[in-house]
């Protein structure tokens, strides 16, 4: 299959630091997952891939387009950084629209593509509303948008499911998993496997700045499974959200936190608690705020595949 | 909350990216400089910088409420050309232009420009002109407001201080434009900009640029101050050591004016589309 990102030889140095090292890898259409804990150079990663970085040593294509400031690739890329920054003061539709513009969309054609854009983000009830407003569900919905409304050939997304609410989530993978059955090529960063598992079973991994593994995410899955999984959960009940946990089969231990209003769930079945979450925020009482993966677990199997 | 939509039933034929208008630059130029004036003419910035700009209004009135003995062309010098012109005027380009970028890399919404298809020399100088914009327009209006607070209902009147608040307003964003090129540049180029601007301004727009000799030619101030005797005062001799015989002609200083911007202007875009900006990476954390 022809790769639509390429990475060659490539190193980058910040300083003393080093954020890439030697890789060299190859993208393919439809969606890939890039896994790694903090710190493995995923943004880094990313930010070559769409020119923002310049490689320190070898090469970086996209489209087979050298990426370093060419700005007219980027009529064919899309970025869903993972900073929570935007132009607080517009509103979600000024903010896609104003993209929209940027990326070159005549005002005819921007109208009704920023339409069809925030309506598949589902965000067209919340649309005229202030950014500075929004939930973090809806700020990363929005952020999708931007990336999505000029229509790019390869997107990037950045951790583009950080603290959502499980529903946002659920929704956000489909979207992705949508762009992939389109042909699309996606390259989604993330530190939790599971959440990169919803969405493809392709996977890069990376480590310090080091690919320590790609291809199908089953070969991994069994290494991955003998750590127990920790999921935090944040809800202002979650003391009664942990005594509907309690009862659910998969989970085998818990952890309160009150001053953070927060739960650690420890399970060994990640894949059942997940798919259970978004009906366990829907239910009364019980509300979700925020799912985030503990990073241990997977540094731990990081620090497995790069010993073995 | 929808299903991602296919290529075939979204759009009639081709995706949009393929139907964009060629002239991408049209499309995407107004929304850029919208964007940027929005984000220079928002925020406390302006309020701080009107209060300041402000200031020779409200002098000029109290002076004239305690019916002081000074006449109006010494108060026009002293609040027009010395404080608005020579303190406030550099001091808010610099303020303006040191955090067109700045802002932006410390807000992290850069990126939204940088990924964007537009080069980078656009990006630039697209937050450049805005940024004259802004602060042009908010010298015209006070240096207006200035000269009704130290000309208005005097006996006899001065027809001829309309035509004047003219020039100073002309000379003024010329000398903006100067101004913030310089330091948009130096923005660019070191992070404690705003400082070093600080001391610029003092030391040789504030110092250097009063002082009788040669180095003052190296000066924005030094050629805003022949334009103000060559244009605005008609070659009316003022007392800031500068004997009319020895200066350029004004045209010579505009054209003066015009190259520091230019220059300044193409080296600030040579510095953004070369430069990385570091977001969400070990040096920029």
């Amino acid at each position: 299959m022809t790769p639509i990102v390429e990475f060659e030889a490539v190193s980058k140095w910040y300083g003393n630091v080093i954020g890439l090292n030697h890789l060299t890898l190859q993208i393919p259409a439809g969606v890939t997952g890039l896994l790694g804990p903090n710190g493995a150079g995923k943004s880094t990663l990313l930010q070559l891939a769409t020119g923002q970085l310049r490689p320190s040593q070898g090469q970086v294509r996209v489209l087979d387009q050298s990426t370093w400031n060419n700005a007219a690739l980027n009529r064919d890329i899309g970025l869903c950084p993972e900073q929570d920054a935007f132009y607080e003061w517009m509103t979600g539709r000024e903010f896609v629209h104003t993209c929209a513009r940027l990326s070159g969309l005549a005002r005819a054609a921007a109208g009704p593509q920023v339409e069809r854009t925030i309506e598949l983000v589902g965000m067209t009830q919340n649309a005229d509303r202030a950014i500075r407003g929004y939930s973090k569900g809806m700020r990363q919905r929005i952020k999708l948008a931007q990336a999505l409304v000029h229509e790019p050939r390869v997107l990037f997304l950045d951790e583009p499911l950080t603290g959502t609410d499980p529903v946002a989530r659920r929704d956000l993978v489909e979207i992705i998993r949508g762009l992939g059955r389109q042909g699309r090529t996606v390259l989604v960063s993330s530190h939790v496997l599971y959440e990169v598992q919803a969405m493809t079973s392709t996977i890069v991994l990376l480590n310090r700045g080091r690919l320590v593994a790609s291809g199908d995410v089953r070969s991994l899955r069994d290494l991955i499974d003998k750590h127990p999984h920790r999921i935090v959960l944040r809800s202002a009940r979650h003391r009664e959200l942990a005594a509907k946990l309690v009862s659910m089969p998969d989970v085998l231990g818990m952890q309160l936190n009150d001053a953070e209003r927060s739960i650690l769930v420890e399970t060994r079945v990640p894949d059942d608690f997940y798919a259970r979450l978004p009906e366990l925020a829907l239910q009364n009482g019980t509300p979700i705020e925020e799912v985030y993966s503990d990073d241990d677990n997977l540094e731990a199997v990081f620090k497995y595949l790069v010993n073995r | 909350m929808n299903e991602v939509p296919t290529a075939q039933d979204t759009r009639s034929q081709t995706p949009v990216w393929e139907r964009r208008p060629r002239g991408l630059l049209f499309a995407a130029l107004p929304s850029l400089l919208w964007l940027c004036l929005k984000q220079q003419a928002s925020g406390k910035r302006l309020w701080v910088l009107a209060f300041l700009f402000s200031l020779p209004s409200v002098i000029a009135i109290i002076v004239r409420t305690m019916h002081s003995t000074n006449a109006p062309a010494e108060n026009e010098d002293a609040l027009i050309f010395s404080l608005l012109a020579n303190a406030l005027v550099p001091f808010a380009a610099l303020w303006f232009a040191s955090a067109m970028i700045q802002d932006e890399l410390e807000e992290q919404t850069l990126t939204y420009l940088l990924v964007r298809p537009l080069p980078r020399w656009v990006i630039y100088l697209s937050k450049l002109a805005a940024t004259i914009a802004v602060t042009a327009a908010l010298s015209a209006v006070f240096s207006f407001m200035a000269y009704l607070a130290v000309y208005a209902g005097l006996e006899p009147a001065h027809p001829e201080i309309a035509d004047r608040a003219l020039k100073v307003a002309a000379l003024l964003a010329l000398a903006i434009c100067a101004y913030s090129s310089i330091f948009g540049a130096l923005s660019l180029i070191m992070r404690r900009s705003l400082a070093v601007g600080l001391v610029y301004i003092v030391l040789l727009e504030g110092i250097v640029a009063n002082v009788p000799f040669i180095a003052r030619k190296l000066t924005v101030m030094y050629y805003v101050k022949v334009l103000v005797e060559r244009w605005v005062l008609n070659d009316a001799v003022q007392d800031w050591a500068m004997p009319l015989g020895e200066l350029p002609s004004a045209a010579n200083s505009v054209l003066v004016l015009a190259l520091i911007g230019v220059a300044f202007s193409l080296l600030g875009a040579i510095l953004f589309s070369t430069r990385e900006f570091r977001m969400k990476t070990p040096e920029a954390s």
